[in-house]
């Protein structure tokens, strides 16, 4: 009978990890270029209600980007930043990710990404003793080598304990919409504003504005579809075969069928989650990422750009979950003739509780002729109208 | 807000709070009036895909589990005598499914895909952009082992490329069938999950790594026998994500069966408000979730009689075409594949797929092979029959293949 294999973390394992520290790692991406319709399936996938990133003819004809724009995040399609190599039959556990952007994703582009881990580092857990950091840092590039992002994950990765992991779950089930609880997150969606062509000048924003909360939830399977095969390609047939032989760590045995299975599995089903440390089957993490995005994109309007979003994931989002994005203006500066807001974000589930906070840098329109425009690329010898 | 947007919330407030009950449709005889008027007519023409891309083409092969280098390795295809990579035949299942449940009618009524004709007449390649038309072509009322009164219906849809030409006609039947009776009626009641002995799947691991694709070499028609066997080639154990992540693997607008994709969150749930009928409130969260879940989640599937997660069924039918392009060879040609689906495969189902030649002809100067094909599971149940009919280079003088 197959048996699921876990392991505990030794040290022989995480010096095999640290050998692959500075090399360039074999991933597979789901897209080379960013077409119109991956961009658009993305926009969708994430319930995006912008027109720039889901209207072909509002980016192209109404902004000055001149092009279907892909979200920030839609850069998860050329590479995951799910890296989580070597350490067998461990646990992984997406821990959050800085994300920085050079220049906006546009429909045509071609995208290459390369990663290599950057770090490996033991720690110990306040919830499940010891663990290990891998620190990576991704690379995405068009198709003339110029940068266009950079991405470093923080993945977790803890020994599985799965008879634990039960014990502590037992119970938890899929919440319960109960009254209007269902109906408090529709009217959310309704009234869902999005700054879109109106401008939102540097000079109109304070330190402490809110900006305008974003409800996604709650999570279905079908937003678990359509998210996860933008962003992943599970293994199929002989592919998963020839993979199981070279990994027998990454397989989940179903005890049912004695069928062996994947851990992406876990996105869907509750019993496989549970065999990877979840309660029930769960969100991809780097759907917080996306939905903080769009909270930040929501509110910057078509002439900004956001450059920096650096998020933390705190608990795991369960289907059924529903994420609260919130936000407030941290700072406002000039930085090298950029009109720059700092922002404090974060996301609540339906319970209250804080499962992804962060911080973000967006380049905002200046009614200042001084100010550079956002992610204008400028020569060095350029000197702004006085 | 408005005196009538009051009005509105309040009347959806209601009607969510009533769909926390399961109600089935029925199958009236207003509702039977009402899908013959639509026979005939177009509905819904244009394409769940743009611009055909490389990626999404490779995206298909490999959610099929194909991996022949025509329709994976751009730099193999583009020395072959397609001059690029193209799409697996059945790519255009993603620009628009097969069957007809776009037509929408018989609100509450679920949609079996029951079989599938299509015909290939041109191939698809990046920056090809394929449009379809789509109708609804036949109705009639059966009756059935696995869920009572039943009503048939076949639609047809036509695609063309960017240069209007033809590239495929699709025939897509569906049953539609009420769920509760589905449920009641219990052809698969006895079905249990057997768990596999380690020597079945060391079987069919073999067979799965030991597919062949036939590639460079032509397969002549003059040297093909009738009774001559093709495959098998093996799909399975199956897994949930190699049915849910199909489609999505495949890129596109499109998951589960009937095209009917509205978007994450908020696009899902205003699409389900819109109208009553299509999505059922889960009884242990209160939210509605995608209607065609069965594919993908195993108490909605077993709510509607089927014993687990079941399979698509262009899956099965994109199988049958894997088994004939591995055998045609880089120099044949996929004409045809038809499917009737007997049996759902659920999760954890092997399908051995194997063909037998039962036919050689000429068409002017087409060398047509004709070919029987069916699925079997481990069980050793046929759970779909079919056929498909192949064209060869021949060594006969003006012999031609499509390209």
């Amino acid at each position: 009978m197959g048996e699921t294999i876990n392991r505990d973390l030794t040290a022989a394992a995480i010096d095999d990890a640290r050998e692959l520290i500075g090399m360039p790692l074999r991933r597979r991406p789901q897209y080379t270029s960013a077409s119109t319709e991956s961009l658009l399936r993305y926009a969708k996938a994430v319930g995006c209600r912008n027109a720039i990133y889901s209207d072909l003819a509002h980016g192209t004809l109404k902004t000055p980007w001149a092009a279907l724009l892909g979200h920030p995040t839609s850069i998860f399609g050329f590479d995951n930043t799910i890296i989580a190599p070597k350490l067998p039959g461990i646990h992984t556990i997406y821990g959050g990710v800085k994300m920085e952007w050079f220049r906006q994703i546009r429909a045509g582009d071609s995208i290459s990404a390369s990663a290599k881990l950057t770090a490996v580092t033991e720690k110990v857990g306040k919830f499940c003793g010891p663990m290990v950091l891998q620190e990576s840092e991704v690379e995405y590039f068009d198709g003339s080598g110029m940068p266009v992002a950079r991405a470093y994950p923080r993945i977790l990765r803890t020994p599985r304990n799965s008879a634990q992991a039960a014990g502590k779950y037992a119970g938890i089930q899929r919440h319960d919409y109960v009254g209007e609880q269902f109906m408090a997150i529709l009217d959310a969606y309704r009234a869902e504003k999005v700054q879109g062509a109106t401008p939102r000048y540097f000079e109109d924003i304070a330190v402490g504005d809110q900006l305008p909360t974003v409800v996604k939830g709650p999570l279905t399977t079908e937003d678990m579809n359509l998210f996860v095969g933008e962003v992943h390609t599970p293994y199929f047939f002989k592919a998963f075969v020839d993979h199981m032989k070279k990994h027998p760590a990454d397989v989940y045995w179903h005890t049912d069928l004695n069928m062996p299975d994947t851990w992406d599995a876990s996105l869907q089903q509750d019993a496989v989650a549970r065999a990877f440390g979840f309660p029930l089957a769960h969100d991809t993490g780097i759907q917080r990422v996306a939905w903080l995005e769009c909270m930040i994109t929501n509110w910057m309007g078509d002439l900004a750009m956001l450059t920096l979003l650096d998020v933390r994931l705190e608990l795991p989002m369960l289907h059924a979950d529903t994420a609260w994005l919130l936000g407030e203006v941290a700072a406002v500066s000039i930085e090298n003739g950029r009109a720059v807001a700092e922002l404090n974000v974060r996301c609540e589930n339906q319970r209250g509780e804080r499962i992804a906070s962060g911080m973000a840098k967006v380049e905002l329109p200046s009614r200042n002729f001084a100010v550079t425009q956002p992610g204008l690329k400028v020569p060095e010898w350029f000197k702004a109208n006085e | 807000m408005a005196a009538t947007e009051n009005d509105e919330a309040a009347k959806e407030r209601t009607a969510h709070k009533a769909r926390r009950v399961l109600t089935p449709g029925h199958i009236t005889d207003e509702g039977i009036a009402d899908l013959q008027e639509r026979l005939g007519a177009y509905y819904q023409s244009g394409p769940y895909r743009l611009v055909v891309t490389a990626d999404d083409i490779r995206a298909n092969a490999v959610a099929n589990g194909d991996l022949n280098p025509l329709f994976n390795d751009a730099e193999y295809a583009v020395k072959s005598r397609f001059g690029s990579l193209i799409a697996p035949p059945t790519y255009v299942d993603l620009v628009k499914h097969y069957t007809a449940t776009g037509i929408g009618g018989l609100p509450g009524v679920h949609a079996f895909h029951v079989g599938n004709s299509v015909e290939f007449f041109a191939p698809v390649r990046p920056g090809d952009v394929i449009g379809p038309t789509y109708r609804p072509w036949k109705l009639s009322e059966k009756a059935g082992k696995f869920a009572g009164k039943m009503v048939s219906i076949d639609c047809e849809i036509v695609y063309r490329n960017q240069r209007d030409e033809l590239v495929a006609i699709a025939h897509g039947e569906v049953f539609r069938v009420v769920r509760e009776s589905a449920r009641s009626r219990g052809k698969y009641a006895n079905q249990k999950k057997e768990p596999y002995t380690d020597e079945q799947l060391k079987q069919i691991w073999k067979v799965a790594q030991n597919e062949e694709i036939r590639g460079k070499v032509p397969r002549f028609w003059e040297d093909v026998q009738v009774g001559e066997t093709l495959g098998p080639i093996v799909r399975g154990p199956l897994r949930v994500v190699e049915i849910s992540f199909r489609n999505w693997a495949g890129g596109g607008l499109l998951t589960g069966a009937g095209g009917m994709v509205y978007g994450g969150h908020f696009y899902q749930f205003e699409e389900y408000l819109r109208r009553p009928g299509l999505a059922e409130v889960e009884e242990n969260t209160g939210v509605m979730d995608h209607p065609h879940r069965g594919h993908w989640e195993e108490s909605f599937a077993r709510k509607i009689g089927v014993p687990g997660v079941y399979d698509i069924a262009v899956q099965r039918t994109a199988w049958m075409t894997t088994l004939m392009t591995n055998w045609v060879g880089d120099e044949g040609w996929v004409r045809s594949v038809n499917s009737q689906f007997r049996l759902f495969n659920v999760e954890g189902d092997t399908s051995w797929v194997t063909g037998h030649v039962t036919g050689k002809r000429v068409e002017g100067n087409l060398h047509i092979i004709d070919i029987e094909i069916s699925c079997t599971n481990q069980r050793g149940e046929v759970s779909t029959t079919g056929s498909g009919s192949t064209i060869l280079p021949a060594r006969a003088a003006g012999a031609v293949v499509p390209s």
